[in-house]
């Protein structure tokens, strides 16, 4: 009632209510909604009203998931490459410096050992260490959920009708447009293709708080460290699709990552990138 | 003659001044042979502290007055958050999930050495699996072209096991879970290569 009065008043044409894949049935459950707008001018102009899928948008706020997502996200690409050399590895260090006994001096047998300056380490950092590991897909969608939920409910997911081909590629534009529309200090737009081009492709280029991301490049980090998330409406099927697909999937959410499962194809891939003959230096 | 009596008593009290000397306890039932009265009279009062119980705030940092050397602090760093790297830190991160399903965040880690990635961090494999795992993929190359570092691997390897078999038995119980190798050894296959970490080289 309050809403279709609302979309009166701003002349919006269409409420669009979606059809929406597997909806609970619980009447408990009030199903989320956004405006739908548009980029072709400085104002927002309400174009409609989008039903969002609850499971995917009015999920509970579990802070601690999204966390978890989080920590992993920065965590999980870390490499070290230091290598501190052992006794055995460092150069030298094979005679005996001075006799065991009757010089007065420590009983050594090398010049590489640990007690020595110019040693080798006992308990050094060993090689390129990682810290590679994989969160369930259970957690990552849920955080996923968290993230969007909450982007949703602080009034910071906006949905617009189109991205593609847009006709003003004037970085000021952009900025007015952000300013008028109240949409944070930095602003990611999300669409379904990979490819861009148009008005928006050229102001991303120059304005470095405003970015686009494809569907699949959708993440945790992301969405919480950008202040405004812009989702086109293709974009908002593709993601519900693909959020909604895998919570129904037959295959168990839990299941383990295995190194076995995708050894041959990271280790065809990277084929090229290696000496022919000689080792990598570890 | 009341108030005479009790003025005198309180000149006598201003007299007898009672300092409050902080000292160490080193006195001890049993007397002790000095080699100096003087020395063991002349207690240390002062240990250097400051006592600042009922002062809020933090001190300043001890300065030398008008020192010209700079106080050794570490360069300031610059971050940027919004350059491109870090604007689009995290994309890919869920492409298994919100992609096609062609590919896997573990492949795209091209910053990692190509033996290391989607290997399971130093956390979960330790040192030891992290070189077994090298040594499966690299033995002929390395025994071929630089077998000095060959006999270190060997070496390391050995090394490793002897500790984990008699000091740290219970960080190499769980290697079969890591998704490294398959979770039970071939016990019953001939090739006793198959029974071991010697896992099949694409």
């Amino acid at each position: 009632m309050f809403l279709s009065q609302l979309m009166r008043q701003s002349g919006a044409s269409a409420s669009a209510a979606r059809n929406l894949w597997r909806k609970s049935e619980n009447p408990f459950i009030s199903t989320p909604q956004a405006w739908l707008t548009d980029l072709e001018q400085v104002e927002e102009k309400k174009r409609g009203i989008i039903d969002l899928h609850p499971d995917v948008f009015r999920v509970a706020p579990r802070l601690d998931i999204l966390h978890r997502n989080l920590t992993w996200q920065k965590v999980y690409r870390n490499v070290q490459m230091t290598k501190m050399l052992t006794k055995a590895e460092m150069p030298g260090g094979g005679r005996k410096p001075w006799p065991q006994k009757k010089t007065g001096r420590a009983h050594v047998g090398s010049i590489r050992q640990p007690e020595f300056i110019h040693g080798g380490f006992a308990n050094g950092v060993r090689g390129p260490r990682t810290w590679f590991y994989m969160l369930p897909d259970a957690i990552r969608l849920q955080g996923l959920c968290v993230a969007l939920t909450l982007k949703h409910a602080q009034d910071d997911l906006h949905i617009v009708e189109n991205m593609q081909d847009l006709q003003n590629g004037d970085p000021k534009f952009w900025q007015d447009l952000c300013e008028s529309r109240n949409w944070g200090y930095s602003v990611l737009m999300i669409d379904d293709s990979d490819v861009i081009s148009g008005g928006l492709a050229e102001a991303q280029e120059q304005l470095a708080w405003l970015n686009c991301m494809p569907v699949y490049g959708l993440n945790c980090y992301s969405i919480i460290k950008y202040d405004t998330v812009v989702l086109s409406k293709n974009a908002l099927e593709k993601i519900e699709q693909r959020l909604l697909q895998h919570l129904h999937r037959a295959k168990p959410l839990n299941l383990k990552y295995r190194y076995q499962d995708y050894k041959e194809k990271i280790l065809n891939e990277s084929r090229a990138e290696e000496n022919p003959n000689m080792p990598p230096i570890v | 003659m009341l108030a005479s009596t009790s003025v005198s008593k309180a000149s006598n009290l201003a007299r007898i001044v009672i300092l409050p000397i902080r000292s160490f306890h080193d006195r001890s039932s049993v007397p002790r042979v000095v080699d100096d009265r003087e020395k063991s009279s002349a207690k240390y009062t002062d240990a250097g502290y400051n006592f600042r119980y009922h002062q809020n705030g933090v001190d300043a940092l001890p300065r030398i007055p008008d020192c010209k050397v700079p106080v050794a602090r570490p360069d300031f760093k610059v971050r940027e958050p919004w350059s491109v790297e870090n604007a689009r830190f995290g994309q890919n991160d869920y492409i298994d999930l919100l992609g096609d399903g062609s590919i896997h965040p573990a492949q795209l880690q091209y910053h990692t050495p190509t033996w290391l990635r989607g290997f399971p961090g130093q956390h979960r494999a330790n040192e030891l699996v992290k070189l077994i795992h090298y040594r499966n993929l690299y033995d002929s190359k390395l025994k071929q072209n630089s077998p000095k570092r060959w006999h270190e691997l060997r070496k390391r390897i050995k090394y490793l096991m002897m500790q984990h078999n008699y000091n740290k038995q219970d960080e190499l119980n769980r290697e079969r879970d890591l998704g490294l190798w398959d979770e039970k050894p071939d016990y019953t296959f001939k090739d006793k290569s198959r029974r071991s970490f010697r896992d099949e080289i694409p």
